[in-house]
């Protein structure tokens, strides 16, 4: 039964709560062992990496007076306020089990919904493997998870083909598994295909993800970041394979314009160490010999871990800056260049008189020697940008000591802050829809050091 | 001071109770709330309809987890008839509350006051952890944290970082270090092996203490207290009424409410010493014992370096040296001349948030610490302090 309408309505992002037979029914036995240990899901625990415990969204993990938000999570519900209170708020166990709406892990269900609520068609989205998919550490593991999932989705939009889509679930640890899963979703008929990306507003995953996000560079993989504001940029990035950066058209997938009907050929691949700024420039040239190149996606990039920070630096920056230069003369106004920033982006603030030495020199050779230059400093090594902790203080004010501001110290290495050390203000605009904020920070004073 | 003006001397301990304890009970927190409430009532060897007075801190409201019930819910739970009645946050620390109820007692308003204090923090932090509960770092503060404008835009939300810059504060002034601040959390996770209710009790070394993540230098994860629900009663009652009563009273001989600077965590005259220095120099000059009459104490530990501030503050050691005292870990042992935290403190047993110090400072004056009571005989003199910052109270009890 569907309400009477005069326009359809379609719902692209309509979440489903991971259930827990996409592991046990659908991850092949054989690689059981291995998803246990990358991500599994059963009906007592969620459990990343096979050692820690992460949100599941299970309705275990809320108390039996209490509910499970993830299957009703809905506009205005994220607000921290109702939220708060909802969490508060006490349920019957009978209650409990309403709230948790089957359609969240059962297609009729959801067909019965959808059919309230006036919703024609849904692409259905998972929902804790995408938050917790990123951090997790083997590679083959995540691919194998995200085809069982991939096949659970299928089974359950069967039961209405016409009106549920599975948007299918890509590996970012691994872009050859991901472009391999691509393949087999095509042949399987799936419209779309999402990659989870690392993507919170602050500078690192929540506590208990973080020690999972420091050590995926260990294990060779990325994973990308996607999300972030403006002013600072946020890191990692996809992994090439080896010590190069494959530079592939097939994973930028170019912008096609309806108007243009040229056919693009998206099997070109070619290998460039993304190192070298000839071999940039030679792919460059032959990509360009084929036609105008209508946008750049650099999302080659080093985690850091075992490749040395010069390469680091040398891939995911010099590397970037050079392809772009060199681009950019076969693309016109209009069109995109995307990069995914590393190194530079964390704690800039601090960074920021080293970080401008080596902006200012253009060239990719005199750049490379700065690089070279510093390689052995503490503060270069690799990722070490991304572990800069911050400093907080309490500072007396010279011209009236009885007054003091709790503060940040800035510019300053945190191993160098001392007690009684002098400092001078900085002040850190800010601005959003209420006006202008100016933010005392402190870093150390030269004059009186 | 006129011993008759010492109104506190006319209360007495006369019950304490507490309900079960645990990392997440997920369990009622007002039925927990309850259970400790009536464990005292019949610790006391009281009848509930013979409870006259209430007295709670911080009462309603709170972060989630930080109170289980307020004075008002317990009050019409029980169906108490009561004479005198109170709550609130704004207090000489959590044991403001029994020192309230003290004074009530003096002062004839009441015979037999149920004290509580009872968390939840263990269940409503869940998975995230304290994150999921702070200002700025899980939610807003939306006024509720006084003062947050001038430390949430620093990434400062909690006493976690400002004690942590105290402590360097006092690190810096009298070259304390980190192996003597971590004598306080090996002692308590010593004494708390012998505590059947405490949260950790696997043993705990010095490298274990070092290797352990840090949260905000010079706090590594084992300074900072573990959050649990649980729920601690006391009752407090006049000494004519509590001599007939199940246990010998517990005599308050002085309690220290104090706090002559100003009245704020950053802006605080000395902040290496916080209120603590003021309340604890206030309970000395309300009796004529002295700090080398004292037997045990208990001091708060909800961070390592508040233990070392207490230490100071009440006079145990002088200012300054808290960290040589504690260094051999031997003299505020079980065993030694100044057992500390003998149920294993908040670091170890838990955060229950005041009310442990009191409860354990009872049952080691009561004689009743089974493998945990001290090893000197009969003590007598026992301090409880709690708090820190612009919120610390102490009491100074005796054994009848």
């Amino acid at each position: 039964m569907t309400l009477r309408k005069s326009f359809p309505v379609f719902d692209c992002d309509a979440h489903i709560n991971d259930p827990i037979e996409i592991w046990s029914e659908y991850v092949e036995p054989e690689y059981r062992d291995l998803v246990m240990d990358t991500y599994w899901k059963d009906n007592k625990q969620s459990l990343l990496n096979g050692r820690t415990r992460v949100p599941g969204a299970a309705n275990y993990e809320f108390a039996d007076w209490s509910y499970n938000p993830a299957s009703i999570s809905g506009p205005g519900m994220q607000d921290k306020r109702v939220l708060r209170r909802l969490q508060q708020m006490r349920t019957t166990p009978e209650q409990k089990d309403y709230l948790d709406h089957k359609g969240a892990y059962e297609s009729h269900a959801r067909l019965r919904d959808m059919d309230l609520m006036g919703i024609d068609q849904v692409v259905i989205i998972p929902s804790m493997i995408l938050n917790n998919l990123p951090y997790a550490e083997n590679a083959e593991g995540a691919s194998v998870l995200v085809r069982a999932y991939n096949n659970w989705a299928v089974d359950y939009c069967k039961a209405a083909p016409e009106r549920l889509f599975p948007a299918g679930l890509l590996p970012p640890q691994n872009p050859t598994h991901a472009v391999e899963e691509i393949r087999r979703l095509a042949e399987l008929d799936f419209r779309v295909a999402l990659i989870p990306a690392h993507g919170r507003k602050r500078k690192l995953p929540q506590s208990h993800l973080l020690r999972h996000w420091r050590r995926r560079g260990e294990h060779g993989c990325g994973f990308p970041s996607v999300r972030g504001d403006g002013a600072r940029p946020r890191n990692p990035y996809l992994s090439g394979a080896a010590s190069g950066a494959k530079f592939s058209d097939g994973f930028a997938k170019p912008i096609h314009d309806e108007r243009d009907d040229r056919q693009v050929d998206h099997s070109k691949f070619y290998e460039v160490d993304c190192r070298d700024p000839g071999a940039i420039e030679a792919a460059v040239r032959s990509i360009a010999a084929s036609g105008p190149i209508d946008s750049l996606f650099y999302c080659a990039g080093l985690p850091g871990g075992s490749f040395s920070g010069v390469d680091v630096m040398l891939v995911n920056f010099l590397g970037l800056r050079h392809m772009a230069e060199a681009c950019v003369s076969h693309m016109k106004p209009g069109d995109a260049i995307a990069g995914i920033s590393s190194g530079a982006g964390m704690g800039y603030l601090m960074a920021m008189e080293r970080i401008q030495q080596l902006i200012a020199l253009t060239g990719h050779a005199e750049a490379r020697t700065w690089v070279e230059t510093n390689a052995d400093e503490d503060w270069f090594e690799g990722y070490s940008f991304s572990k800069l902790p911050y400093v907080v203080a309490i500072v007396e004010i010279e011209e009236d000591p009885a007054v003091r501001l709790m503060t940040n110290i800035v510019n300053a290495e945190p191993e160098d802050v001392r007690v009684g050390m002098p400092v001078r203000v900085v002040f850190e605009h800010h601005s959003d829809d209420d006006g202008d904020v100016w933010i005392p920070l402190f870093e150390p004073d030269p004059e009186r050091s | 001071m006129d011993a008759n003006e010492i109104i506190e001397r006319r209360a007495c301990i006369s019950g304490i109770g507490q309900s079960e304890v645990g990392r997440r009970l997920n369990r009622d927190p007002f039925e927990l709330t309850l259970d400790g409430c009536l464990a005292a009532v019949e610790d006391a060897g009281l009848r509930v309809d013979e409870i006259d007075g209430l007295s709670t801190y911080p009462g309603m409201g709170g972060p989630p987890g930080f109170s289980g019930a307020g004075a008002i819910a317990v009050h019409d739970a029980l169906r108490l008839e009561l004479q005198w009645f109170d709550s609130g946050i704004e207090t000489s620390g959590q044991l403001g509350s029994v020192i309230k109820a003290c004074l009530a007692v003096g002062a004839g308003l009441a015979n037999h006051v149920l004290c509580f204090r009872s968390v939840w923090e263990g269940s409503a932090q869940g998975t995230k952890g304290r994150a999921g509960v702070m200002p700025g770092g899980g939610q807003r503060s939306q006024g509720r944290t006084p003062g947050g404008e001038w430390t949430l835009p620093f990434a400062a939300p909690s006493a976690a970082v400002w004690v942590a810059m105290f402590a360097q504060r006092h690190f810096h002034r009298y070259g304390t270090t980190r192996e003597q601040l971590a004598q306080i959390a090996l002692n308590a996770r010593k004494n708390a092996a012998l505590n059947p209710k405490a949260i950790y009790t696997e043993p705990m070394t010095l490298e274990d203490y070092f290797n352990a993540r840090m949260i905000c230098s010079p706090f590594g994860l084992f300074d900072c207290d573990v959050p649990c629900d649980g729920a601690t009663a006391i009752v407090v009652s006049r000494v004519e009424r509590a001599r007939d009563l199940r246990h010998t009273p517990i005599r308050v001989e002085a309690v220290g409410t104090a706090l002559r600077g100003r009245p704020s965590w950053d802006q605080f005259d000395d902040l290496s010493t916080m209120g603590n220095r003021d309340a604890g120099a206030h309970l000395w000059q309300r009796t004529d014992l002295k700090p080398s009459d004292v037997d045990l104490v208990e001091l708060y530990d909800g961070f390592s370096f508040l233990t070392l501030s207490w230490l100071e503050a009440l006079g145990l050691c002088p200012v300054g040296e808290s960290g040589p005292f504690v260094e051999d870990g031997k003299r505020i042992a079980r065993d030694g001349e100044l057992p500390l935290n003998t149920h294993g403190g908040q670091l170890s047993a838990g955060r229950l948030h005041g009310y442990g110090f009191l409860h354990e400072a009872c049952v080691q004056l009561r004689g009743q610490g089974g493998p945990r009571q001290v090893a000197k005989p009969n003590p007598q003199v026992a301090i409880a302090a709690a708090g820190g910052g612009n919120t610390c109270g102490c009491m100074l009890l005796t054994r009848e």
